[in-house]
């Protein structure tokens, strides 16, 4: 057995202060972080989306999804045409989990009378990565979105001890929000480019993805809340500048058979619409449409769902 | 378990612990224990190709120790490697050269009866087979004694910091050091902090956050313009640094800690000012094994070609060594291309001295940033190779980088943490090549510069990392 020398005793000294020195910092910078985000989220609220979408948004119909939402819908065609009000909460690189305790965390709040649900035939499978990171800032805000972390990434509770962890990657956002502000689009990203150079991919069937449990529980358990506060859930897949036949898809049936035994409103069709998938100049990429691609689509979409007002 | 596994950050400071509160002549048998639970906790099953390996270098480097006969020796160590090499071929060869052959055939109309077979390849195998031969051949050379101590051998091959991406060891470093009854020392146990943090900052920071852009456009190559593909191939590179320079540093650091020093695997080697130089500082355990048990034998055996005797030790040297990172064509050209450059480089070495001599260039600082720069783009050239899924894709990206210019594609986020982090540590490097011992951060004499330093980067890994446990490039070989 080793005897603690004295360079033992002044390593376990240094080390003890080290850690002290690096928790006043963290917890230094957690509360700077909170600060900023805050100054970011007054200045320029639509830059702070996952913020502003959580915690403050209100409007008629709202638009939920991952980038494919945040560049498709448009919402002051929305408002033209139903007369109500909208907002786009589209999140880049965000999947179901997110949209989940998104659309809990604005239940909570507010009564919409339409959720729009804009996704893609793989929303229930296991190409949905886990937990963004996004959500580690309300992990002590929000009971949704703290069960969740804690059920689906146990481990990452202990991270989050850490004040710093939770804003990982979002200094240039918070700064730029602080010194910019943007004109209001409500939340929609126009994608503005003369249109996609290349041509449709086209494979004969999507890759096969194991619908998760775990999905398919989220996705029901929100469906029941919306339910629960007279909310009108609407599915919709935007257009793709890809081929390939989703429908027979397990993960596309899946999701059928949930819209179909919950009575909500799958709009589906315009997923691979001729007027989308023969014109390349409506699309900014294979799985994006550009701003004109948008408001041709948004305005489809409104004529779709007009009936449901 | 790997190094940015949250396991990890409990396993090692357990283990550290109870290593060191361990007498001294029983820590071979926990490190032992230790590296197995390590290794097991990948794939259980994995532990058994390990295992096989260990008994069969521990049982043909007794025999040959024991014997006198030159010729049974020599029969022993050709039975042990080719043992040895046998996984090896089965896991990360076989497939590809089966799929090779039903192709080949099938072009000719004839059934192959092996149907195509997809094995899950045990990882770290490419590194503890390279160790075990190296044990093997220095046993044979009578270099070192061959361990009669089963365990200190299995050791040596399951080494927890080392088995998974190296640095490829030496028996005659290492065993010695399992050994050895080491009291804990505080000089080492910071230095292997220091180490294992700045892995982790090279690791989670620069190389897992420039591989968001690369494997965005590498993952997409059709869709992409040759600018965005030249600037993505121009980025790997350092990508690939930091990430096997990362885990290099993590794993020396820990091993470290553990009181065991191991050999130095980066030397920042893209201030290189020439190919040679350059191999002489990246991946240094692996061009050292292959310089040490293929090139200087070769080299030897060829002496009486002369020069080209040298190019043609490179050209196999370098041809293995793309073997060794995979059994595809990619690796086999890449491998080719370092030793083109490197031959000729050799080849012209002579002149190039004496040119450099009658206009006094070594000291001028732009000619060593030219040479820097050509070094880069010759050594980035060739990862096109490395980085690429199959060859098409490969001349896809260099047809395109010469043809279709256009805007770059800009994930801007991404790309500012990036370049942010990529240029922090080349400064770092900068500054540690050309001053050395002058701007001292972590080893500055002021116990505030100190903290800070090290506060500053594990703020940096938790403000701007990548902490999703991705994987190591080198764990693919």
């Amino acid at each position: 057995m080793i005897a603690l020398k004295n360079s033992n005793k002044i390593f376990i000294t240094k080390a003890l202060a080290f850690v002290v020195f690096f928790f006043l910092i963290d917890f230094g910078s957690g509360i700077l972080f909170r600060f900023l985000t805050k100054m970011a989220l007054e200045n320029n609220p639509q830059g702070m989306i996952a913020e502003y979408t959580m915690q403050e948004v209100e409007a008629d119909i709202l638009i939920i999804g991952g980038s494919d939402a945040h560049s498709s819908f448009v919402p002051d065609i929305i408002e033209a045409q139903m007369n109500l009000s909208c907002y786009n909460c589209g999140l880049d690189g965000h999947g179901i989990f997110y949209q989940c305790c998104l659309i809990n965390s604005i239940l909570q709040r507010t009564t919409p009378k339409f959720i729009i649900w804009c996704t893609d035939p793989r929303f229930l499978t296991g190409r949905t990565k886990g937990i963004p990171e996004t959500l580690y800032r309300f992990y002590d805000q929000d009971l949704f979105v703290k069960n969740m972390i804690d059920k689906i990434e146990p481990k990452t509770r202990f991270l989050l001890y850490s004040n710093l962890y939770c804003y990982n990657s979002t200094i240039l956002n918070i700064l730029k929000n602080i010194l910019s502000k943007t004109n209001s689009t409500k939340g929609y990203n126009s994608l503005e480019t003369e249109g996609y150079l290349f041509p449709s991919i086209r494979e004969p069937r999507m890759p096969a993805n194991e619908v998760m449990d775990v999905n398919v529980r989220y996705f029901e358990d929100i469906i029941h809340k919306c339910n629960d506060k007279g909310v009108k859930l609407v599915m919709v897949f935007p257009p793709r500048y890809e081929e390939f036949n989703y429908k027979e898809g397990t993960e596309f049936k899946a999701l059928e058979k949930i819209t179909e035994e919950q009575n909500i409103l799958f709009v589906h069709e315009l997923y691979l619409a001729p007027e989308f998938i023969n014109d390349s100049s409506m699309f900014k990429d294979a799985a994006h449409v550009n701003d004109k691609g948008a408001r041709m689509f948004t305005t489809m979409f409104c004529e779709r769902i007009k009936c449901l007002n | 378990m790997v190094f940015t596994s949250f396991n990890f950050l409990i396993f090692f400071p357990l283990l550290a612990i109870v290593y060191w509160l361990t007498p001294a002549k029983f820590r071979w048998l926990l490190l032992l224990i230790a590296s197995y639970f390590f290794y097991i906790n990948i794939k259980p099953v994995f532990a058994l190709v390990l295992a096989g390996v260990t008994g069969s270098t521990w049982l043909f480097t007794i025999l040959m120790d024991k014997t006198t006969v030159d010729s049974k020796k020599k029969r022993f160590m050709i039975i042990n490697i080719i043992l040895i090499l046998l996984p090896l071929f089965f896991f990360k060869y076989f497939s590809s050269i089966n799929d090779g052959v039903i192709a080949l055939l099938e072009s000719s109309h004839i059934r192959w009866p092996l149907p195509e077979i997809k094995l899950l390849l045990p990882i770290g195998i490419s590194f503890y087979t390279f160790m075990a031969i190296g044990y093997t051949i220095d046993v044979y050379n009578e270099e070192i004694e061959a361990e009669k101590n089963v365990g200190i051998v299995a050791l040596f091959l399951s080494f927890f910091p080392l088995i998974l991406s190296g640095p490829i060891e030496r028996a005659k470093n290492m065993l010695p050091q399992f050994k050895a009854h080491r009291n804990l020392e505080y000089d080492a146990v910071v230095l292997g902090l220091k180490m294992m943090l700045w892995g982790y900052f090279m690791k989670l920071v620069v190389a897992d956050r420039l591989g968001m852009y690369v494997d965005a456009v590498y993952g997409h190559i059709p869709q992409h313009n040759g600018t965005t593909l030249m600037f993505a191939s121009i980025l790997y590179p350092f990508q690939v640094y930091a990430d096997l320079g990362g885990y290099s540093l993590i794993a020396i650091g820990t091993a470290k800690i553990l009181g065991i020093d191991v050999m130095q695997n980066f030397k920042r080697p893209f201030f290189a000012t020439s190919m040679s130089q350059f191999w002489r500082r990246w991946h240094i355990s692996l061009i050292s094994w292959l310089t040490d048990y293929v090139y200087t034998p070769l080299s030897f055996s060829l002496r009486k070609y002369k020069m080209w005797g040298i190019v043609m030790a490179l050209m196999i040297t370098f041809f293995l060594s793309g073997i060794w990172h995979g059994a595809a064509l990619t690796f086999v050209v890449w491998g080719l291309m370092q030793g083109v450059f490197l031959s000729i480089e050799a080849l012209t070495n002579k002149r190039k001295a004496l040119f450099e001599k009658r206009h006094n260039l070594s000291a001028k600082w732009w000619y060593i940033a030219l040479g820097i720069c050509i070094t880069f783009l010759l050594f980035s050239s060739s990862q096109i190779f490395g980085r690429a899924a199959n060859i098409e894709d490969a001349f896809v990206v260099y047809r395109k980088i010469f043809t279709e210019q256009g805007a770059l594609f800009l994930d801007k986020t991404t790309l500012l943490y990036g370049l942010f982090s990529l240029l922090f540590l080349l400064l770092k490097d900068f500054l540690d090549e050309f001053f050395p011992k002058k701007y001292n951060y972590f080893e500055n004499r002021n116990i505030f510069v100190r903290y800070f330093s090290y506060g500053f980067v594990l703020l940096l890994i938790l403000a701007i990392g990548v902490l999703d446990g991705g994987q190591f490039i080198y764990f693919q070989f």
